[in-house]
């Protein structure tokens, strides 16, 4: 059978000489737009990543900082830390050495709502050891161990404003097996000190290996975990009360109360490493025999001023509290703190879309199409944490 | 057996199937468009809370409590339109009424897209995005102890934004603060 030639129109020479040409120009033209909108897609999304590792750095930081000096709410020390530990800490509590000051780091303690509380049933060195608890009002029913458990993170302190941070091991009864996670001290707690479930969490970077990137971590004290990657900064300014901490008059002997920061003992009541009557805020003044501000905590600025930004000397030239000796002795200044000022800078992920190391770029990264770069982002939040602004 | 008369399309065909495909490809574009709209809203709301709770945090932070003698003290003279705080302010004393509803000197400044400071006063600059707002109200159950503190970050007058609601009323936050012994 042989096909007719007649009847079948196929292409021409020419038209398919100009279909080829128009398919041509369909398909660079097409090629000519995907490879920048890839390079736009690609920096849209890396643009929204970087913004959720800001909110994800600033969400946490915030939320601790808000909670930051929060107390029990049950015991004979029901209410803020604040009025004997500062809750706010430039430095790793339990990794830096004593009397390190950083603004790379913070350490931020709070008791969160409803902890287990008791009181120490018997004196208890500073360093692990067992220690009968015993109950205080609002204790689980029927439960000797007041709801301490196996595993939890606890704070011993006492009204000397001596604190150490330990970790259940185990409960038997009334008796709780303390693990120590600072390092050993000469403190000895009295009987009737306050043992609380407790909340520590550092935050700092960790320079990471060069292609994850740096990190920003948070140290729990079990575990410590990137918390958000590809932070390239992290940077904390204090700001403070410019009045001199001051006992309120009439002066109560007995039971001194004070504006902000740990009241001083009564006035023959040894605390700590200090005089009888004094401790790193307060010193009794020769002539009057009351307690005063120690030199080293005078005001700063006219007593209805603004707050006053808290200088790394102010932060680091003492007192110390709770004394020069301790291990996790902090600047009495501390007690100042009003608000923190949080500088969270974030990079992206991939090198691609990072040019030069310069003003853009903390770390410099292989691109270079202006178009197609993804500048590092930087986030500056102030925050008042509740449990420190609450007072005068 | 006579084969069937077979054509292929005809030039005309071919580019009037390629115009109505690109069209159909154009009317997708507008999608775009609206989801890089969405994205720019998504960073102004974003911006806008994050320097709306600035000033809440701001203002929180300024005394507000007893002396040593038990009598009542507080920051009154703190001013926060600066771009570092001053001392030639009213701090937590109560603030002028309609600070929320105009620009009333010391009680607002002015921002740039990214959150810098750019000025304050009763005209915002060249290049403002965001015009921050705030009152300083007495609590009316207890006026001599209680403020509460009343932020509105507002998009700058000429800034895209396209539901007229969501301008006129801002990203708003209200806190309350009370006198309390430390």
């Amino acid at each position: 059978m042989t096909l007719p030639a007649k009847g079948r129109d196929g292409l021409t020479l020419v038209e398919l000489l100009v279909a080829m040409m128009l398919a041509l120009v369909i398909v660079g033209s097409v090629a000519a737009l995907v490879g920048p909108l890839r390079a736009m897609f690609q920096a849209g999304l890396e643009t929204n990543d970087i913004e959720q590792r800001l909110r994800a750095a600033s969400d946490s930081l915030f939320a601790d900082l808000i909670m930051a000096g929060a107390g029990p709410d049950r015991g004979s020390r029901a209410g803020p830390l604040t009025r004997f530990i500062a809750p706010v800490l430039p430095f790793r509590l339990g990794t830096d050495p004593p009397g390190t000051l950083r603004d790379d780091a913070l350490t931020i303690v709070y008791v969160p709502a409803g902890a287990a509380t008791a009181a120490l049933a018997e004196p208890m060195p500073a360093r692990s050891a067992s220690v009968m608890l015993a109950t205080v009002p609002g204790c689980p029913v029927g439960d000797p161990a007041c709801g301490f458990v196996a595993g939890l993170r606890v704070l011993v302190y006492d009204a000397s404003g001596a604190f150490d941070l330990f970790t259940v091991r185990q409960v038997s009864g009334a008796v709780a097996d303390l693990r120590h996670d600072m390092p050993d001290g000469s403190h000895e707690y009295p009987t009737g000190a306050t043992i609380v479930g407790i909340v520590v969490h550092v935050y700092d970077l960790d320079a990471g290996d060069p292609d994850e990137g740096p990190r920003l971590m948070r140290d729990d004290g079990g575990s410590r975990l990137p918390l958000v990657d590809h932070v390239t900064r992290l940077h904390f300014d204090f700001e403070g009360d410019p009045r001199a901490p001051a006992v309120r008059r009439p002066v109560d002997p007995a039971r001194p109360s004070v504006t902000y920061g740990p009241a001083p003992p009564p006035r023959e009541a040894v605390s700590g490493a200090w005089p009888a009557g004094e401790n790193c805020v307060f010193e009794i003044d020769p002539d009057t025999g009351t307690p005063r501000p120690r030199p080293g905590l005078a005001a700063l600025g006219p007593a209805a001023g603004p707050l006053v930004s808290m200088t790394p000397t102010l932060l680091s030239d003492g007192p110390w509290c709770p004394d020069a000796a301790a291990a996790g002795r902090f600047d009495a200044d501390l007690f100042r703190l009003r608000r923190l000022r949080v500088t969270i800078r974030v990079e992206s992920a991939l090198d691609a879309l990072r040019g030069p190391a310069g003003l853009l770029f903390d770390r410099g990264g292989t691109g270079r199409t202006a178009g197609a770069l993804v500048p590092d982002r930087e986030m500056r939040f102030d925050v008042a944490p509740r449990n420190l602004s609450a007072g005068w | 057996m006579r084969e069937p008369r077979v054509r292929g399309f005809t030039l005309v065909e071919v580019l009037a199937a390629v115009a109505i495909l690109t069209a159909a490809l154009l009317s997708l574009a507008p999608l775009l468009g609206a989801a890089l709209k969405a994205s720019r809203e998504a960073e102004r709301a974003t911006v806008a809370s994050a320097l709306a709770v600035e000033r809440i945090e701001q203002l929180r932070s300024l005394a507000w409590g007893f002396d040593e003698d038990g009598q009542p003290a507080g920051d009154t003279t703190t001013d926060l339109s600066g771009p570092q705080p001053s001392g030639a302010g009213t701090g937590l004393a109560a603030s002028p009424p309609g600070t929320l509803d105009r620009d009333v000197p010391g009680f607002v400044d002015y921002l740039a897209g990214d959150g810098r400071w750019l000025g304050r006063g009763s005209r915002p600059p060249p290049g403002t995005a965001y015009v921050r707002r705030w009152a300083v109200v007495p609590l009316a159950a207890d006026p001599d102890n209680g403020r509460v503190l009343e932020v509105v970050v507002l998009p700058a007058a000429g800034t895209r934004e396209p539901d007229p609601a969501a301008r006129a009323a801002g990203t708003r936050l209200v806190s309350l603060k009370v006198r309390a012994m430390g």
